[in-house]
């Protein structure tokens, strides 16, 4: 009897546990995979695909972290280990919890945060929230991250079952769904996106004029929650203002003043590269993929250089070429963006 | 039995009271509209009519999304008025409409244009909802604004722009 007990108790295990498995396949399927079009959705997976790699330096921010520095350069002319976690129009907050969850697996030396998002106190778009949070490991951080981050037509629920959101997808399905299936293989450069295209700056208006240039409370309360953080874990705290300014992406002297306020009251260091772009070496006519908005590779790498050098000079980042496994993992990361880069050159 | 009598009294106070209370709070705002021609609209409404009733503009500037590299944002500049819009679903809409100086005689349909008087802005809309740290009026509307900036008590740039 018992044993008849038993089986039946096995039998119905197995059929939850293939349920499980069938509902995580599918969600998998479903989800779309971000490989060709928009790359920007694969960020964050990426991530932990380098998970194991020692990083000196993290950065954070949005688009303009991710198009605008490239860890190669900075591992080939420094010798300097970094991440780039940088998502399209990625919040303060969610800079900050993917800072959390980067804790869960390592402590780098330094992280440098990208000021422009700090314009936006209010979640934005769900485009933009799945793609930095759907392929986040599931964590408690990745719940605060959601709870942060969703819009007020978005659901909790959806994000921890994202099915419930893609269902629909079933109908759209293309040969990248079942190519990328079960591959993890990384889109970008340890998080940094190449672009090769030219599309010369042409207009030099500024942005419109604001009713109010107080920077959102929210944005700056998660801002010193990060500085409290970094400083917790022994970790420097960078502020970087990307050297792109133009129309509909303005930073405004109203904003630079704050966080120029707030690093000198805090000790941190804040580097606006926007009226540095000359010395620099930056050219808007050649350096921008999209009339500039971005920098393409050739502006990334020039700005690379530039920022290398004050890492190594202002924050004492150590040479770490001298470290063989390092440098082995890091010879083949370069090998692979040099060939990208000359693949799209051509 | 008078207790039972009184309570239903009270309760059918308190529904009453409860129910005036809802009616006050669900009036909804209403937007503010620009006009051109026969065209009127507001921030949200698809851009096409107004655009096409401007004509061709002086200027146009293209801004790359950064996510989706078919879904642009544009401003339109015209002499004395730009017109942002973005893109949704393949369908461009008004983002924001900015009068922004006095060069073309573009008036709102209350009659109120750059250079004007902020005695005039009060009497053609009333107190605004709230003025900003650097003096400009705002007047709410449901989902969007529309923001009168000053020089004194010049009027320098009209916005109507959708909320974000």
């Amino acid at each position: 009897m018992k044993q008849i007990q038993l089986k039946r108790w096995l039998a119905a295990a197995a059929i939850l546990i293939l349920l499980a498995l069938l509902l995580c396949a599918l969600n998998r399927l479903l989800l779309p995979k971000y490989r060709s079009g928009n790359t920007e959705g694969r960020l964050t997976a990426d991530y932990y695909t380098d998970v194991k790699t020692r990083h000196q330096v993290l950065f954070l921010g949005d688009c303009e972290v991710y198009e605008s520095f490239t860890p190669p350069t900075l591992w080939e002319e420094y010798g300097i280990s970094s991440y780039i976690r940088g998502n399209a129009q990625q919040l303060v907050w969610q800079s900050y919890y993917l800072l959390e969850d980067t804790l869960r697996y390592e402590t780098p030396e330094v992280v440098v945060f990208n000021v422009y998002a700090l314009k936006y106190g209010t979640p934005q778009n769900e485009a933009y929230n799945r793609m930095t949070l759907d392929s986040m490991k599931f964590s408690p951080v990745k719940l605060s991250a959601i709870r942060a981050s969703i819009t007020e037509e978005e659901s909790f629920a959806s994000y921890l079952f994202p099915l419930l959101r893609f269902h629909s997808r079933w109908k759209e399905l293309t040969q990248d769904d079942f190519t990328y299936l079960f591959d993890s293989s990384p889109v970008s450069h340890n998080g940094y996106l190449m672009k090769t295209g030219v599309e010369p700056m042409t207009s030099s208006r500024a942005g419109s004029p604001l009713t109010d240039y107080s920077l959102p409370v929210s944005s700056m309360e998660y801002l010193e929650k990060m500085r409290l953080l970094c400083l917790k874990n022994g970790i420097e705290l960078i502020l970087v203002k990307s050297p792109t300014n133009s129309w509909g992406y303005w930073w405004y002297d109203e904003w630079d003043a704050q966080i120029n306020d707030y690093a000198a009251k805090n000790g941190l260091s804040y580097y606006n590269f926007i009226p540095e772009a000359e010395k620099i070496g930056l050219d808007f006519t050649t350096d921008t993929y999209d009339a500039g908005v971005h920098l393409n590779v050739s502006g990334a790498e020039k700005l690379t250089s530039y920022f290398g050098k004050i890492l190594r000079e202002n924050h004492g980042l150590e040479d770490l070429r001298f470290d063989s496994g390092l440098s082995a993992v890091w010879q083949e990361k370069v090998v692979r963006y040099q060939q990208e880069k000359e693949g799209l050159l051509k | 039995m008078k207790r039972i009598g009184i309570f239903c009294l009270i309760l059918l106070f308190c529904l009453a009271f409860s129910v005036g209370c809802k009616k006050e709070t669900t009036v909804e705002k209403q937007d503010y509209f620009f006009s051109h021609q026969s065209v009127r609209v507001t921030t949200d409404d698809a851009a096409k009519p107004l655009l096409d009733a401007l004509g061709t503009p002086t200027e146009r500037i293209v801004r790359p999304s950064c996510l989706f590299g078919n879904a642009n944002d544009v401003l339109y500049v015209y002499q004395g008025l730009e017109i942002e819009t973005y893109t949704k679903d393949g369908i461009e809409y008004l983002y924001n409409i900015e009068l922004v100086d006095d060069t073309a005689d573009w008036k709102t349909p209350e009659g109120i244009g750059v250079g004007d008087a902020r005695g005039a802005v009060v009497k053609a809309y009333g107190e605004p909802d709230s003025v900003s740290q650097n003096g400009t009026a705002v007047y709410n509307g449901k989902d969007m604004t529309l923001n009168f900036f000053y020089t004194g008590d010049t009027v320098t740039r009209i916005a109507y722009r959708k909320n974000v």
